[in-house]
């Protein structure tokens, strides 16, 4: 169960969440980036970044992937 | 005591970052490292360089084919450029070719014809935005100085009306870094977007003398990323992804990150300038002696086989010793060549800074495994 008290911080909006014991905090988000690890090539093979789904093809370039960063 | 290791063994299938205006644009985003060149003068790649690049790619290489469409602003070389461009590329798709294409827009430019086209022919398109209305005005200027954020809200709005959801570039300075959360909370609960990633302002060389002082730090970058990801976890939302979050989680299960700045896979992109030139990246544009060669009077593969490039690609493989004894080695990779310190055999900037958030972001997957642990 996921209760969210919204304040209005003028011209946005942040949002407090706060979870309940049942459900870990972050659980949900850790649980989503693990899956889409998924279909990733292990970084201690020497295979290419390649397309290995068609989800991970139809995803790819979302994020401008010539000019990844950070 | 870890080893370097070889990082790129092959060529793979090469990843083109075509400038198809070059530097020319319509704004004058005060931080874009395309200031220091000329940005006024209509530039448009010629329908000859086009069909010579387009046809010498598509028989060079198979399987999966990719087209990073990018300025400047890509949209200035006109909707009859873009129909050229999947017209050649219709004509030479040869069996067991797949194609994506890839725009990179300021989005102020885009109608209903834009948006139509792109559905049509299912391109993905990137939209840059750096936070809410107060951070994206605070550079993102167009040619009076006037900000850019109405114009591109509305770009995405005929967007989405069009069935197409864009992904999110945000780049980040030194001025937006203190806003953060504001930022955070305006991308998920107000632009609802479920995808984006962050380009971080680092102007190694201080080749941009207006932006001295907006280069971010170590520390900035450290608390800036720890933040997003302790707001990634509040908001608990298992389809929202941050690249950044992203290709550090794959780092530390041990999986290939999708970013070049972090798979080590860096000299697989190159960049193909309106004029024919070929460079690593566009980041590495000023830098002459990092040509590869120009399409206008060579062929690709003598371009993609040029010993410049064969020294970039070696040059990229070669780490740091610092990194011979780093636990996050093949995560990392020595992050971006353009943000190496003295040069592509340098130290990774920000170092510091992946180090720092590997760990961070590993100690929070333990607790998510522990409290998993505990549920059973």
């Amino acid at each position: 169960m996921l209760n969210e008290s919204v304040r209005d911080a003028g011209k946005t909006v942040i949002v407090t969440a706060v979870h309940d014991t049942h459900c870990p905090v972050g659980s949900r988000a850790i649980a989503g980036a693990l899956a889409r690890t998924k279909y990733s090539p292990s970084n201690h093979s020497d295979e290419l970044q390649s397309i290995r789904s068609p989800a991970a093809w139809q995803q790819w370039g979302d994020w401008d992937n010539g000019h990844a960063d950070s | 005591m870890a080893r370097l290791v070889t990082l790129t063994p092959s060529l793979g299938v090469a990843i083109p970052i075509i400038k198809v205006v070059s530097d020319f644009c319509n704004l004058r985003c005060r931080y874009c490292f395309y200031n220091t060149r000329d940005q006024l003068t209509r530039t448009v790649m010629s329908d000859e360089l086009l069909e010579k690049f387009v046809v010498e790619y598509m028989e060079l290489f198979s399987g999966h084919l990719f087209f990073i469409w990018h300025g400047g602003e890509p949209l200035l070389a006109g909707l009859p450029f873009f129909e050229r461009i999947v017209e050649l590329q219709r004509k030479n798709l040869k069996e067991g070719q797949a194609i994506k294409n890839v725009i990179q827009t300021n989005a102020t430019l885009i109608d209903d014809k834009w948006a139509e086209f792109f559905k049509t022919h299912d391109f993905k398109v990137g939209v840059s935005v750096d936070g809410d209305r107060e951070s994206h005005d605070h550079f993102r200027l167009n040619h009076g100085n006037g900000g850019s954020f109405d114009y591109v809200m509305r770009g995405i709005e005929i967007l989405r009306k069009h069935g197409i959801e864009p992904g999110i570039i945000q780049t980040l300075t030194h001025d937006n870094t203190a806003r953060v959360r504001e930022d955070f909370s305006f991308f998920t609960n107000i632009l609802g977007v479920k995808r984006w990633g962050v380009n971080d302002f680092r102007d190694v060389n201080a080749v941009n003398q207006a932006m001295l002082g907006q280069s971010i730090t170590n520390e900035e970058l450290t608390s800036f990323l720890k933040t997003y990801i302790d707001m990634w976890l509040a908001q608990d939302d298992g389809a929202l992804q941050i690249r950044e979050v992203e290709n550090f989680m794959a780092g530390i299960v041990g999986k290939k990150a999708s970013s070049c700045t972090f798979n080590g896979e860096c000299s697989r992109y190159f960049s193909l300038a309106h004029d024919g030139k070929v460079h690593p990246c566009d980041r590495h544009l000023n830098r002459e002696e990092l040509q590869f060669g120009d399409l206008s009077s060579q062929s690709l593969s003598d371009i993609l086989n040029s010993p410049t490039r064969l020294k970039y690609a070696e040059d990229v493989k070669t780490l740091h010793p610092d990194c011979a004894s780093c636990e996050w080695q093949r995560a990392c990779h020595n992050g971006c060549t353009a943000h190496r310190v003295g040069g592509i055999s340098g130290k990774y900037y920000f170092c510091e800074t992946r180090k720092s958030v590997f760990g961070y972001l590993k100690n929070k997957l333990e607790e998510y495994k522990l409290q998993e642990k505990g549920g059973e």
